[in-house]
């Protein structure tokens, strides 16, 4: 273990209270224009695109110290100058240059080919594939080999920088420059240097090593045979590859990771303990877990998220790949898929999704057509629908156009090289290079709205207490002088997460629904699939802020139900009723990801015999057709004290739905949302 | 069939036997142990908790309440429970839980459909349905019923009780039994009646025959600092688990002092007013002196 990791680890937290990011997002704004400025015409557009990429991978500067058995850790820039940096976005703006609108990355990229053939046989696939071909074609494949040249060089500076200090890791950089790994720390280097690349130099966010036990185990189990290489060397090099996730990660994001499926390695092992040694907030790793899972790889897990580490989630592979098989992927390719951040499923080098586009606000929908008054429960149902269906279609018609204006002005020439299909079909990523275009959407708010609706069918329709619009009236004042009322609303009827056959059957209308309304859109290009998801990142929060007080109780401005779970405080009835809800729905058609968070306090799980309870609980979670869940386990008084001095709990991680985040960085409703949120807790 | 009177139905219970589980907590006891964190387990009726905290002055519980209970005194909302007949009307009107019942009239039927929604829970994990108090003996007829149905649909069924009830109710019960957690409060006797309100004979002669009967047995000990952790009573914890041939566990329970705030709520003054949970020390400290005297597990 590399003594100075300690030192290095604090530095990395000191690192991600700026912005690293954005010092690269500057410098590629003003390089993007000396480019643009250097071009005839517009055709020249995809190779100034990728001068631009070039010239940042030719900025890029890794640090390092003896000790660390990789390099990575990315050096700062200096800040551009505000002026010229200004100057420099107005004339892209005015030109219509800018990168466009929707999303990047949250993707894998493809190591498989560059593990086998090397940069330098890639580069020679796009040499020998521009000959002869259409300009069009010829001058794809020329920016695809601009940004490699740069990106060979950007390894060989790092091979300087180590120089004599470190021999065998300078020599390890100077080989994969140019040729295939040999053995388990090339390979490592190799992942590393593609996804601060492509990050970087194309300004794809979120690209990360995806199903590293996959990608990595061969290495290992050669080198472990041959005695070339200790599990602790290993273990350390996953533990500096983490490190380095979050010395380029700003915080606030996610970033996916996964093992497990049909790959059970020594690695997968490895990528669980290291989180152990880290204890920052990058990667979420997930496990995927079938019925051919080991027990001892889920024990692992169960028992690093009892010691309060935020991760692994645990991912339900079978639910996954009938998700993928519906949506085309091959089923021999349908393990192939990795949790691209939070939760939000893509396939493994070969995806240009779109993730988390839009998040649509269904209790801001319903407060909309709450407006009008209906003669039955089904037709205000029937409203809602309508209403949502709209928001749907300007959704997708944004999204088209997004497609359109990105393959005319924006191009990912160092993606596209480490994307399936883009080499074969001589296209960009952004043009349609790659095999999966599909888009990504999320509905928020779904126990808000179920247990809303529960409400108004009993208040306003069956009971007749109320009026529709005399409860609008009220929702409006957030309650004013109606406590008694948000009370009764809140604890007279029953609520998703009580295992309880209203809500549920409501929630599998609304999820039939939203399936049936995403199929019914194609988004650019090649008429790829629109898919829902339920997760929501920190949107529950923000949604929830501009969203007025609703039916089941909730205030205004507090936040939504996280994800696929119930609405806090609300699973009085323990984790098993809460389970069996959210078991009640069949999630495979929403692979944009639900998440389902449980949180317990660590006393309770301080014993071996409770954490195989909490282990099994997971299983039948999964075996009942659970999407994704994730485990908090922390106590409400660290998380109180961490609230009144944050400066004691800089590095205490939680996470909210599919996310991860240090407490003290959440805003203080946020904090206190976590604080009240339901602890099944035991004396 | 009579109803039994229920007052929590408990699930994901990881504490009361093997696996996942569901506690049914019935209410009524014929002991009176000065520590009971369950105060609301004692009475064979309904009681009423009142949680002044939770109160927001809606005033419902003014209009409903037939003997005019509540009222709004110096500005402070005041529970006359002398007047109070335990109808519970108020805690039906009562949304914010500031009232609410202790103990429900519930048959055998609704029970154990409440039960069966987490069997999918019990079949994973080892798990099912553990009967609790209050002593559930005090309630037998319904108790025996509800074990009966509960392992006619194939669930493990456990039964915690403190041992005071006659032979042949035990004698009854232990076909359609699979785990007896059993009480050890005290071992002297005159401690044990000063300590609960009845002596021990009667509870050990049952233990000793459930033991010779075969049935599957796991001791439960409430010890509660400077109250009954004497070196005498721990020695005689171990003696008894070492004597008893089918003893497979002892659990220690620790000493809390929940129970002291859910008094206050229940209106009666706590006869143990002890706010500190058992130091973590000491409770290694017993564990250690049990251990070191037998072989069974003590957890």
């Amino acid at each position: 273990m590399n003594p100075n990791f300690e030192m290095l680890r604090q530095s990395v937290l000191k690192m991600q209270e700026g912005d690293p990011w954005k010092m690269f997002s500057d410098r590629k704004i003003v390089l993007e224009q000396d480019a643009f400025l250097r071009m005839k015409d517009l055709s020249g557009l995809p190779l100034a695109r990728a001068e631009a990429t070039a010239g940042i991978l030719d900025s890029i500067q890794f640090d390092w110290c003896p000790g660390e058995p990789l390099i990575g850790r990315i050096h700062p820039l200096p800040p551009e100058p505000e002026e010229k940096l200004r100057n420099a976005l107005i004339w892209l703006e005015k030109h219509e240059l800018t990168r466009g609108p929707g999303q990047t990355g949250h993707c894998e990229p493809d190591y498989k080919r560059v593990f086998e053939v090397g940069i330098d046989g890639i580069l020679a696939q796009c040499e020998s594939s521009a000959q002869g071909g259409p300009p069009e074609k010829k001058q794809t494949f020329q920016t695809f080999q601009v940004v490699l040249r740069a990106f060979s060089r950007m390894i060989g500076r790092a091979a300087e920088t180590i120089g004599e200090r470190d021999s065998v890791l300078a020599e390890s950089c100077r080989w994969i420059a140019h040729r295939p790994p040999r053995n388990f720390r090339d390979a490592v280097q190799l992942m590393w240097f593609i996804d601060a690349g492509i990050q970087y130099g194309d300004q794809s966010a979120l690209v990360g090593p995806g199903r590293i036990d996959e990608r990595l185990g061969r290495f290992y189990e050669k080198e472990i045979a041959e005695g070339t290489l200790t599990r602790e060397e290993a273990l350390d090099m996953i533990v500096h590859l983490y490190l380095f996730i979050n010395s380029l990660c700003r915080r606030g994001l996610a970033y996916g990771l996964m093992v497990g499926g049909d790959t059970v390695n020594p690695v997968s092992y490895l990528a669980l303990e290291a989180l152990r040694k880290t204890r920052l907030v990058y990667p979420g790793v997930g496990i995927c877990v079938n019925e051919r899972t080991p027990h001892d790889l889920l024990r692992l897990g169960v028992d690093i998220v009892s010691e309060g580490v935020p991760n692994p989630a645990f991912f339900n592979d079978v639910v996954i790949r009938e998700g993928l098989i519906r949506y085309g992927v091959p089923e021999a390719e349908s393990g192939e898929y990795i949790n691209s951040t939070c939760v939000e499923i893509t396939p493994c080098g070969a995806s240009n999704v779109y993730v988390a586009s839009p998040y649509y606000n269904l209790c801001g929908t319903l407060l909309r057509v709450m407006n009008s008054e209906y003669d039955s429960f089904e037709s205000l149902f029937e409203a809602f629908k309508k209403d949502l269906s709209k928001q749907i279609s300007e959704a997708a018609e944004s999204l088209n156009q997004a497609r359109k204006i990105r393959a005319q002005i924006m191009r990912r020439p160092l993606q596209s090289v480490f994307t399936k299909n883009c080499i074969e079909r001589a296209l960009d990523i952004e043009c349609g290079g790659a095999r999966y275009n599909w888009v990504e959407c999320s509905f928020v708010g779904m126990a808000n709205f179920v247990d809303s609706m529960t409400v108004i069918r009993e208040e306003v329709f069956r009971l007749k207490d109320i009026t529709l619009s005399g409860l609008k009236k009220i929702l409006d004042t957030d309650f004013e002088n109606n406590e008694s009322l948000r009370q009764k609303f809140l604890n007279r009827y029953p609520k998703y997460g009580m295992d309880c056959r209203e809500t549920d059957g409501l929630i599998r209308s609304l999820v039939d629904f939203v399936v049936a309304e995403c199929g019914r859109h194609k988004i650019e290009p090649y008429d790829s699939a629109y898919i829902p998801g339920m997760f929501c990142w920190v949107m529950h929060q923000r949604l929830g802020a501009e969203t007025g007080a609703t039916p089941d109780g909730r205030r205004a401005g507090f936040p939504f139900a996280d994800g696929a779970g119930p609405a806090q405080g609300r699973e009085k009835f323990g984790p098993t009723a809460a389970v069996r809800s959210v078991c009640s729905w069949s999630p495979s058609a929403l692979i944009g990801g639900c998440a389902f968070n449980m949180k317990f306090t660590r006393a309770i799980l301080s014993t071996d015999e409770a954490r195989e309870k909490l282990l099994s609980l997971l299983k039948t979670f999964l075996d009942g057709g659970g999407f994704q869940t994730q485990i908090n386990v922390v106590d409400n008084e660290t998380l109180k004290k961490a609230a009144l001095h944050p400066e004691l709990y800089s590095d205490l991680v939680v996470r909210i739905g599919g996310y991860t985040d240090y407490f003290v960085h959440l805003s203080k409703e946020m904090q206190s949302e976590l604080i009240q949120r339901t602890q099944y807790s035991e004396l | 069939m009579k109803k039994g009177l229920i007052f929590d139905i408990q699930k994901f219970s990881i504490h009361d036997g093997p696996g996942i589980r569901t506690t049914v907590f019935l209410k009524g006891c014929p002991l009176h142990c000065l520590w009971c964190h369950n105060p609301e387990s004692q009475k064979g009726v309904p009681e009423i908790f009142f949680t002044l905290d939770k109160c927001i002055g809606c005033g419902w519980c003014f209009k409903v309440c037939p003997e005019h209970c509540h009222a709004m005194e110096n500005e402070v909302h005041t529970f006359h429970r002398e007047r109070c007949r335990r109808c519970g009307k108020c805690t039906e009107e009562c949304y914010a839980g500031s009232l609410e019942t202790a103990g429900k009239k519930m048959s055998v039927r609704e029970v154990l459909d409440e039960v069966l929604k987490d069997k999918v829970f019990y079949e994973n994990s080892g798990g099912g349905m553990t009967l609790s108090g209050g002593e559930p003996m005090h309630q037998f007829p319904f108790t025996l019923e509800l074990a009966k149905a509960g392992k006619k649909a194939g669930l493990h069924v456990a039964v915690e009780t403190c041992g005071l009830a006659p032979w042949s109710d035990f004698e009854t019960l232990l076909p359609y039994v699979d785990l007896f957690l059993f009480d050890l409060k005290a071992t002297d006797p005159g401690k044990h009646k000063a300590l609960t309100g009845v002596g021990n004979q009667l509870i050990l002669e049952n233990l000793k025959k459930l033991d010779e009967a075969g049935a599957s047995i796991v001791l439960c000990c409430p010890l509660v600092p400077g109250v009954n952790d004497d070196e005498e009573h721990l020695a005689e914890i171990a003696g008894w688990a070492n004597r008893l041939k089918n003893v497979r566990e002892i659990v220690l329970h620790p000493y809390h002092p929940l129970g002291v705030s859910k008094c206050g709520r229940l209106g009666i003054s706590s006869p143990l007013d002890l706010k500190e949970f058992a130091p973590d020390e000491t409770v290694r400290r017993w564990r250690e002196t049990i251990s070191g005297a037998t072989r069974i597990k003590v957890t």
